[in-house]
């Protein structure tokens, strides 16, 4: 069955800033094309969220990276203009996005909020071959949304999206099996799906350069220095993956919030506040998917930018707010040396299940059916009434917002995760 | 050519199937003398999702000052706004 698959992968080429661009060029009437000049979208510098979240094509070839200080691209290019971003544009152009991909093709499996795959297989008779239908595909889209894409052809889900980072824009590129080893073998390891910094360093300790030379390691050479993701990663440079698209969004492996704050935070009790928040923020998504989760780990980051992380296991699995704020606290506790000053603090629960089974103890500290209930109500009130009707009364004097961390709130549809359709937005 | 963008007072025909027509609009100048021009043909019609925002375009022949000119006018559905994006000809 695997042959006949013809998955797609379709990409937006520089999101928010495509996005940005034709908001400026169709809606407003402006006649400069943010596309072709060097910017940027980049957060806001004063509240110290000031890194580059899209750039544009001119601005990449001047070494501008996305994720980077704006100060440092500003250094690579003096002339840099940076935009600030528009979330809820970002989230309507993707919803159309989407429907006009659904319009296409029977299965569509949106990645994130520029990216989906497309299932294209037996649409021959409908739009052609699978190269043609892509171009008819892709150039829809540049003429009805106003911005362009890249889409990648191939049998399996990970060769399709290998393929769209070919070359950008607007192009088409396929990567079919017998095609690995002349177009994906020569790249290095680093153009692979799921090889970040880390996992590039390990494979270039064990003399891996090419996506070729970790085709043909050893699996198990593999899994000894990478562990599990090892053999993951020796499956995807040979070209097996997955081919089925699932339309539903798998559920969450872990839940994590953060926040950068915009002063320094130098006094326990604060950071205790702003752990509280966070645990709120994360605890209660991940009550709303009914799961619970047994390890709960903090990271912080200094104001001189060094990284500091620890997880710690809970005795059982909880989706207490409560629970994991005091275990947050007492992994904070131990990894701050109380003086230096935090720009950033997040916590992450992992090791999550659906189905948690609470162990009955004998010496207990909290009535955990209580604390369950409390939790319960809140929600359902924060949702009735908004997430700011009910906080606790530790927030009231402070200046740590009740919950912290993730998006706000015209940012929280379908940024990190795939909203479900407006119907107001079906294409007719 | 430079888009003029520039929001418009509108007499438009709503028809029964659904379908919207622009029949006169009204505009201010940069001396905000106002402007009254009449349609007289209608050469296109098109929905439009720039961006993911959905309007409609269209594109229309009309007489401004002993002038004939085509201009291009934008529905905005969900602002509800007609603009007179750009004078074509």
């Amino acid at each position: 069955m695997n042959s006949q698959k013809i998955i797609a992968h379709v990409d937006v080429n520089s999101a928010f800033l495509s996005w940005t661009a034709v908001y400026r060029l169709q809606i407003l009437g402006e006649t400069l094309d943010l596309r072709t000049i060097p910017a940027v979208i980049g957060g806001d510098s004063k509240t110290r969220h000031g890194i580059v979240l899209a750039k544009s094509e001119p601005a990449k070839a001047m070494g501008v990276q996305t994720g980077e200080p704006l100060y440092q691209a500003r250094k690579k290019c003096p002339y840099l203009q940076v935009f600030p971003p528009d979330y809820s544009l970002y989230v309507q152009a993707s919803q159309k996005l989407i429907v006009l991909l659904k319009e296409v093709a029977p299965v569509v499996e949106q990645y994130s909020i520029d990216e989906a795959w497309i299932d294209l297989s037996g649409t021959q008779r409908l739009y052609g071959p699978p190269l043609q239908a892509a171009y008819q595909i892709k150039n829809r889209i540049r003429d009805e949304l106003g911005f362009t894409v890249n889409i990648g052809l191939s049998n399996n889900k990970i060769l399709a999206k290998i393929a769209g980072d070919f070359a950008k824009p607007d192009l088409v590129h396929t990567l079919f099996p017998p095609e690995i080893p002349s177009k994906l073998w020569p790249l290095p390891v680093k153009k692979m799906f799921q090889v970040g910094a880390a996992s590039e360093q390990k494979l270039h300790a064990m003399g891996i350069f090419t996506i070729g030379q970790l085709a043909h390691a050893n699996p198990e050479r593999l899994r000894q220095a990478l562990h599990k993701h090892g053999e993951v990663l020796w499956r995807f440079a040979n070209g097996y993956g997955e081919d089925t698209l699932t339309e539903q969004t798998p559920l969450n492996k872990g839940y994590s919030n953060s926040l950068t704050t915009a002063k320094d935070i130098t006094n326990r009790q604060d950071a205790h506040h702003l752990l509280l928040s966070l645990c709120e923020t994360a605890a209660m998504r991940m009550r709303q998917d009914e799961q619970s989760g047994s390890c709960v780990g903090v990271f912080l980051r200094s104001n001189d930018f060094r990284h500091f992380a620890q997880q710690h296991q809970l005795e059982q699995p909880s989706d207490s707010t409560i629970e994991i704020y005091r275990q947050a606290c007492w992994i904070f506790d131990r990894l701050w040396d109380g003086a230096t000053p935090l720009r950033q603090l997040g916590v992450s629960i992992t090791k999550v299940t659906t189905t948690p089974i609470r162990q009955m103890r004998l010496f207990i500290q909290d009535d955990y059916d209580r604390l369950a209930k409390g939790d319960t109500a809140i929600d359902q009130i924060r949702r009735k009434f908004g997430e700011n009707a009910l906080f606790r009364a530790c927030f009231l004097q402070s200046t740590t917002p009740p919950l912290s961390g993730g998006l706000s709130k015209e940012r929280r549809t379908g940024v990190t995760k795939p909203v479900e359709q407006d119907p107001s937005l079906s294409w007719d | 050519m430079m888009p003029l963008n520039k929001p418009v007072q509108m007499l438009s025909l709503h028809n029964v199937d659904g379908g919207l027509q622009p029949l006169r609009f009204r505009y201010e100048d940069e001396r905000h003398n106002l402007h009254t021009v009449s349609i007289q043909e209608i050469l296109s019609a098109k929905e439009i999702h720039y961006a993911g925002i959905q309007g409609l375009q269209y594109l229309c022949r009309a007489m401004v000052l002993d002038q004939e000119k085509v201009f291009e006018l934008r529905y905005l559905i969900k602002s509800h706004r007609w603009i007179l994006f750009r004078i074509i000809l």
